[in-house]
Parts: C-alpha cells; sequence; structure tokens
C-alpha cells in the first residue's frame, strides 16, 4: 500500500517535470496567444482545458505554468539550501561568536512570518521570475540553517569525530568526510519537502498579485487570473488548484518515502 | 497518513470532474432562458414613497477609506457618505446626460463676474436637529479647499491659490461667494460631494484633521451614519427630518465584500440585495438565475497613460493609439459593456466632445513608429493589481503593441505603491488606469502642465492657457468653442492611449424597485422601494 502510494507520487512528479520540460513541444499553441474572439471557451477538441479570459488555450498556460512554477520553486530551494546548509555548518563548526551572531540572525528571520518577509521583499526589489525566487529562497534559508547546525553539532559530538580529531583530521576534511555525509540524510528529504513549501509559497504570492508577472503563467496567477470566474468557468481555477493540491501530496509523500530510504542506506552503510 | 493523502487525491479528481460536469450543464441552463430586462437605469416616479420597515443591503467591492467627507476619494467613500451628505447643488443624470441642479440652494444669481448670491432652501434641519444656516455652509467650503484632497482641486486655479477669496453672509439663509478671479464652473465643482456641508461646529472642531467619530458624522442627507467597521460593513438609519423625500426603507447596510465571487453568491443567495462593481462576464450568470442587471455609460476612461518626457515624440504616442482595435476590446473583453473612447470626457459631460477617432490601422502606426524611429523599443507597462480587468487589459494591450514592434513588459503593483510609482514618482513609460472626474472641466484639468492627477506629466501651454480661458469665458457659445479646442489639442497630443469609457454595471434582486444608478458608479435611493 505505502509502496504503491509512494510510486504513484513519483510518477506524478516525473510527468509533472516531464510536461514543464518539454512545454515548447507539448503546448499546442503560444502560451500567450490572446484571442479575444473565442474567450471563456469550455474544453473541446481543440483547446481540451479550454480557453481563459483572453481566449488563450488553458492546456497550453498550465504546462508553462508548471515549467515556471517548479524553476522559481527549485532555484529558489537551491540557493536556500546552498546557503543555509553552508552557513550552518560553518556555524556549528566554528561555534562561539560566529555561531552566536549566524544563530542570532538567522532566528530574527525565523521569527518573522514567511509570507510577510516574501511581501516585503517583493515589494523592495519589484515581483518577476527572479524577485519571486528570492523572496521564497529568503523565506527558506533560515530553515535549512537550523536543520543543518544542529544536525552538525551532534555529528561533531560523536566518538569517531573525537578520534578523527584526535589523528589530526583537518577542519575542512572533518567538514566534508563526516558532517557532510550524514547532513545529507537530513537535508536531502527535507529539501524535496520544502519544494512543496516553495511551490505553495509561489502560489500564495501570486494569489495576492505579487509573484510572476502576467503574461507568463504559473500556477498561482493562474488561479489569481481565474479565481473571479467560478460561476462562469468553473474548470479554469480547478485545475491549477488541483494540480498543486496533487503536487503537494506527491512531495510529501516522497519526502517521507526518501527520509526512510536514506536513512536505512546510511545505518547500514 | 498516507490513506489520508490517497483520499485527498481522490477528492481532489473528483472535485476537479464535477467542476467540469456543473459547467456543462450551467452553460445549457444558461443558454436555453433568454430574459430581457432593461439595460438602462428607468426612473419610477412616486408621488410619495410607501414608508417600510425594509432593510437594505449592498454588498461593496472595497472598504471606505475615510468617514469624513472632505476626506472622501473613492468611489466607495461617496457611494456611503453620499447618503449622509448633501452639497449646494446636486449632480443629476436622466439617462443620457448629467445635470447640476440647485440642491441645498434654493435660488442663486451671479452679481457680476466675480460674485455670486446664493440662497438656501427653508427648513433644511441637520441630522443633530440643528436648522442648516449661511454659517454652516461658510465653514464647510472653507474646510473642505482647506483640508480636502479633491476640495482643493475643484476649488484652486492652476497656481494652487483659492478661487474663493471669501464667503460673505447676509443673513441665516443669503451669502455671497467671492471669487478671486472669474471661475464658470463654480456650480459643476459646488455640486461634488467633496463640497459637502456639515454643521459649523463639527467643521470647527475638525478644523484641522479628519472626524474620527460616528457621531460627528453629521449632515442633511436622508441616513445618518449609525456604526461602521472597518472592513467589514457601515449601518445607516434613515433620518425622519429629511427635508426632501424620504426614502422608503429604514435601513441601510453597506457590506465590503472585495471578492468578486463572495459577492455574486451574496446576491444570487438574497443575503445582498444589490451588487456593485459587477463583471461583464457575471451579467449572463446573474440573468439566468433571475437577477437584474442594471447598466449606465460610465465616467471613468481607461486609459493607457503614456510618460510624456520618456516618449516626447507625438507621432509615437498616436501610433500607439492607432495600435489597438477598441471596438474588438469594448465587444469581446467588456462583452459590450462599455464605449469606445471618442474623446477624452465621457459623453455623459454636457458639451463633452466627440473627436476624430483613432481607428485600429496596424500599418499607419508601423509607419509612425520606422519614421520615429521607435521601432523595437521596449516599454514597461505598469498595472495595479487593484483591478482584473486591468491587468487582462495589460496583456492585451501588450499583444496589440507587439504586431506594432513595440516590445512591452507588464509589471504588476500592489495599489498604493502603483499610485505613488505613477502620480508622485511618474517612474514609468506606461501605466493602466482610470480617472472619474464629476465635471468636464474637472476632466481636463488633469492635463494641466504640474496637475497632480497628470501621472504621464503631459505639458501643452496651450491647453493650460485654454483652460484658463474658459474659466473666465462668460459667453456660453464661445465658452463651448474653447472647451472644444481644448479636448480637441489633448486628443492628438495623445498622453495616453485612450481606451474606452466603463460602463457602470449594478446586479439587483428583483424585489428591488426604482433604482437609479449614476454614471459615478453612484447609486440613487431617493425612489428605491422593496416590492
Amino acid at each position: 500500500m505505502r509502496g504503491l502510494v509512494a510510486k504513484i507520487s513519483l510518477g506524478i512528479i516525473f510527468a509533472e517535470i516531464f510536461l514543464a520540460l518539454l512545454a515548447n513541444f507539448i503546448a499546442p499553441y503560444p502560451y500567450y496567444r490572446v484571442d479575444l474572439e473565442n474567450r471563456l471557451r469550455p474544453p473541446s477538441p481543440t483547446h481540451i482545458l479550454g480557453t481563459d479570459p483572453l481566449g488563450r488555450d488553458v492546456f497550453s498556460r498550465l504546462v508553462y505554468a508548471l515549467r515556471i512554477s517548479f524553476a522559481v520553486a527549485i532555484l529558489s530551494l537551491a540557493v536556500a539550501l546552498l546557503i543555509g546548509t553552508a552557513l550552518g555548518m560553518v556555524s556549528a563548526i566554528l561555534g562561539s561568536v560566529t555561531d552566536a551572531v549566524l544563530s542570532w540572525i538567522f532566528d530574527v528571520v525565523y521569527a518573522m512570518p514567511g509570507f510577510f518577509i516574501a511581501i516585503a521583499i517583493l515589494l523592495i526589489i519589484g515581483s518577476g521570475v527572479m524577485g519571486t525566487a528570492a523572496a521564497i529562497s529568503l523565506t527558506l534559508t533560515p530553515i535549512f540553517f537550523r536543520l543543518s547546525r544542529s544536525a552538525a553539532r551532534g555529528v561533531l559530538v560523536k566518538q569517531y569525530v573525537e578520534v578523527a580529531k584526535a589523528l589530526g583530521a583537518s577542519t575542512l576534511r572533518i567538514a566534508l568526510n563526516y558532517v557532510g555525509r550524514e547532513l545529507m540524510a537530513v537535508v536531502i528529504p527535507a529539501a524535496v519537502y520544502m519544494l512543496s513549501d516553495a511551490i505553495a509559497l509561489e502560489a500564495t504570492l501570486s494569489v495576492v498579485g505579487l509573484g510572476v508577472n502576467p503574461p507568463t503563467p504559473s500556477l498561482g496567477n493562474m488561479i489569481s487570473e481565474y479565481k473571479d470566474y467560478v460561476f462562469v468557468a468553473p474548470w479554469l481555477v480547478a485545475t491549477p488548484i488541483a494540480i498543486i493540491a496533487l503536487t503537494i501530496a506527491s512531495l510529501n509523500i516522497l519526502a517521507k518515502e526518501l527520509d526512510k530510504k536514506l536513512n536505512a542506506f546510511l545505518e547500514a552503510a | 497518513m498516507n490513506r489520508k493523502f490517497l483520499y485527498l487525491v481522490i477528492l481532489i479528481i473528483i472535485a476537479v470532474l464535477a467542476s467540469y460536469v456543473s459547467e456543462s450543464f450551467l452553460t445549457r441552463r444558461g443558454a436555453s432562458i433568454t430574459i430581457t430586462v432593461p439595460t438602462t437605469s428607468t426612473t419610477v416616479y412616486l408621488l410619495s414613497n410607501p414608508m417600510q420597515n425594509a432593510t437594505l443591503r449592498i454588498a461593496l467591492s472595497t472598504d471606505i477609506s475615510t468617514i469624513d467627507i472632505h476626506y472622501a476619494t473613492g468611489v466607495a467613500d461617496f457611494e456611503v457618505l453620499g447618503n449622509v451628505y448633501e452639497s449646494l447643488f446636486r449632480i443629476t443624470y436622466n439617462g443620457s446626460k448629467l445635470a447640476y441642479i440647485p440642491w441645498l440652494v434654493k435660488e442663486f444669481k451671479q452679481l457680476n463676474d466675480t460674485a455670486w448670491l446664493f440662497v438656501l432652501r427653508n427648513g433644511i434641519m441637520f441630522q443633530n436637529g440643528e436648522r442648516l444656516t449661511a454659517y454652516d455652509v461658510k465653514a464647510s467650503l472653507e474646510r473642505s479647499m482647506r483640508l480636502s484632497g479633491i476640495g482643493k482641486q475643484l476649488l484652486t486655479d492652476a497656481k494652487g491659490r483659492p478661487i474663493i477669496s471669501d464667503i460673505v453672509i447676509i443673513n441665516d439663509t443669503a451669502f455671497i461667494i467671492m471669487l478671486r478671479e472669474p471661475f464658470t464652473p463654480l456650480i459643476e465643482h459646488l455640486a461634488h460631494l467633496s463640497t459637502a456641508i456639515m454643521p459649523r461646529d463639527v467643521a470647527l472642531k475638525y478644523w484641522n484633521g479628519p472626524i474620527n467619530s460616528t457621531q460627528d458624522v453629521i449632515g442633511t442627507g436622508p441616513f445618518m451614519l449609525e456604526s461602521y467597521e472597518k472592513g467589514s460593513r457601515a449601518v445607516l438609519k434613515r433620518f425622519d427630518g429629511y427635508w426632501g423625500r424620504k426614502p422608503a426603507i429604514q435601513n441601510l447596510v453597506y457590506l465590503i465584500l472585495p471578492d468578486a465571487n463572495a459577492r455574486i453568491s451574496a446576491i444570487l443567495s438574497g443575503s445582498v440585495d444589490i451588487a456593485t462593481g459587477v463583471s461583464p462576464d457575471m451579467v449572463n450568470t446573474l440573468r439566468a438565475q433571475g437577477i437584474e442587471v442594471y447598466r449606465v455609460t460610465g465616467v471613468r476612461l481607461v486609459l493607457v497613460a503614456i510618460n510624456c518626457l520618456r516618449i516626447p515624440d507625438v507621432r509615437v504616442r498616436q501610433a500607439l493609439n492607432y495600435a489597438i482595435n477598441r471596438s474588438a476590446i469594448v465587444k469581446e473583453l467588456m462583452d459590450g459593456y462599455a464605449q469606445v473612447a471618442m474623446g477624452i470626457a465621457s459623453p455623459v459631460f454636457p458639451d463633452a466632445a466627440v473627436l476624430e477617432p483613432y481607428n485600429y490601422n496596424v500599418s499607419k502606426a508601423r509607419e509612425l513608429i520606422e519614421e520615429a524611429g521607435f521601432a523595437g523599443k521596449k516599454l514597461t507597462l505598469l498595472v495595479s493589481t487593484r483591478s482584473p480587468k486591468d491587468v487582462q487589459l495589460a496583456q492585451v494591450v501588450q499583444q496589440y503593441l507587439k504586431a506594432v514592434g513595440v516590445d512591452v513588459e507588464i509589471v504588476q503593483m500592489e495599489h498604493t505603491a502603483f499610485l505613488k510609482r505613477v502620480f508622485i514618482d511618474h517612474d514609468f513609460d506606461l501605466a493602466i488606469y482610470g480617472p472619474s472626474p464629476s465635471s468636464l472641466y474637472y476632466a481636463l484639468t488633469y492635463w494641466r502642465t504640474n496637475a497632480s492627477l497628470n501621472g504621464p506629466q503631459y505639458s501643452n501651454p496651450e491647453v493650460d492657457v485654454l483652460l484658463d480661458r474658459i474659466a473666465r469665458e462668460v459667453n456660453e457659445s464661445k465658452r463651448l468653442e474653447l472647451y472644444r479646442d481644448v479636448q480637441e489639442v489633448i486628443w492628438r497630443d495623445a498622453p495616453a492611449m485612450w481606451l474606452y469609457f466603463e460602463d457602470v454595471v449594478v446586479a439587483a434582486r428583483p424585489s428591488v424597485k426604482g433604482l437609479q444608478i449614476l454614471p459615478f458608479q453612484k447609486l440613487v435611493l431617493d425612489s428605491m422601494y422593496i416590492g
């Protein structure tokens, strides 16, 4: 049962990534092509998910939206992961003042609600793909920092690390060989889990009108553009919502599964 | 845990399928029922309203920004507070043109170029039981000129000096307004609610700042403000001592519902009687459910401002105007609920000129752009996220401009940031917005050099001179000529892509009778009753 759900989740995510990567070939129309005379058409063979209030093909927009949403989420996640994990390790290994200052800074950022930080950043640097990615990555960085810092501290007090130190291993070697390896088991499942957070945050920002600028579609701004048409064309908003929900559910299941597998693998090793 | 996710996934799939099914059901139903509903506001004349204890609930799309009429700026502010306050004159609409009629004033007479005599109607009471006198008028107008953003614009000249030099009180009901210089649109501007009359005590009490207590919201209007909860509702009660025709309904409740779906479901379910800010896309759905939809031509001119300092070449600005297919936008995007702009002021204003249209002409636009060496330029188009229609419009404009070789990048912003960027920093190439003026003269003053609402920083000394001459020209036919000239000049100079005048669309349950709507998105409840 559990394995099946995980496999389905993996299948969903792969299918989405496949659609996103091959958007140019799969989308039957350009996502920005306005056709005012064919607006709000229900699903039909020519437009399999119908057309939107500007007469654009919803399926084409959806495929590109997957690309943009995944790109924004992965980009922001990668930045947050690199910075957060690196600083977390540095903090744990160096300790003393460095640790205190870094921890204090990230605690302050972490204490503020992520959504509001993101809004503040977008208001300062302006909306757009890069702005949105920067805003999301800043809200995720403290989580990776805390996670990797506490995990690294746990590793550093272990006996084999003490032994290595006594044998004269350099700080860099300890960081890479011992701490880094253990951190992977913590950070990778967290990253998959955070990917769903990043997607949800991008969607939320777009729904309040920040985030990626039109006509570029993202799952979130499709919802915000179509939400006023629930009574007229309910399929418009239902599809992106369903996809976001499916993606987030799948990613969460995968993260859990990955967590289990990686831990088992590390224990065996 | 995983089982839960599985259920969630199944639930979502069912929801999606259900939405498709319900849609095909809805469209079928919509197609089979054709209901003809009056599309213009009709006036029901009754000798006297039947007094009812009914409560009327109205859904508004935006919250009010103040409870002080002199600080009011938004449509919602005037909608709610316009029931409490009245001005010396009143703006009415007969279905095709606006008129400015004496209201609190019984008679008025222009004594000479700079002096106007006014006599107040007898027996007008404020809601606190005091009688309206000329002293209240003097204090109110002076406060309005002093504090009110719009009042200042209406009652000051181009140099920022008040047009009124003094208000001389003759007796309790008569007073003379002394002007610094002749000002022909005086009556139109005294009809604006930003110059509304409040008791002298209240005006003096809040001489330097906004009214902050509902107790002090006192006017001469048919309703009293009973309570106001920010972001939620304003409750008004009939004022039984009202001097004019007393309204039929007892209570008036404005509910603030910014979400379009919430307003639609509220009116479908009957939890509100009237909903404002209805998108044309909703009209068929509403009519299919038996809701009446009213429309009137609006004063809101939707335009794309062109920053004249960044695009000083008039050929480019005209080319951008030729690049847009206005009739397609009006017919399709607006579903016909708008009028193609044939001038820079709505046709509902008396003396609004109908000018030579910028017909959709891609080759002409391309020619002009190439002639000016503007081909391949990249522009940013600023749009506020407050209006979903504006965001859609931005994408349509983008496509039209692409067709004539101008690349446009859309930048959407939160509304207050948008206003600052456009009207204070002037940091944009193109920007979508729509001013809603109350008089023709006021509509034209937006385009004066350095005017506060002159977003694109348009400046033409000829326009400034013509506007000054209009203010001084007493001869009506000469003034009409000047009005036409100035509209022509601004239209040709094209500090904006003039698009369309948006219709005001209001939905009401069938039980609502005698409702009238002004082109400023203002409801008139004078002869309204629940049938």
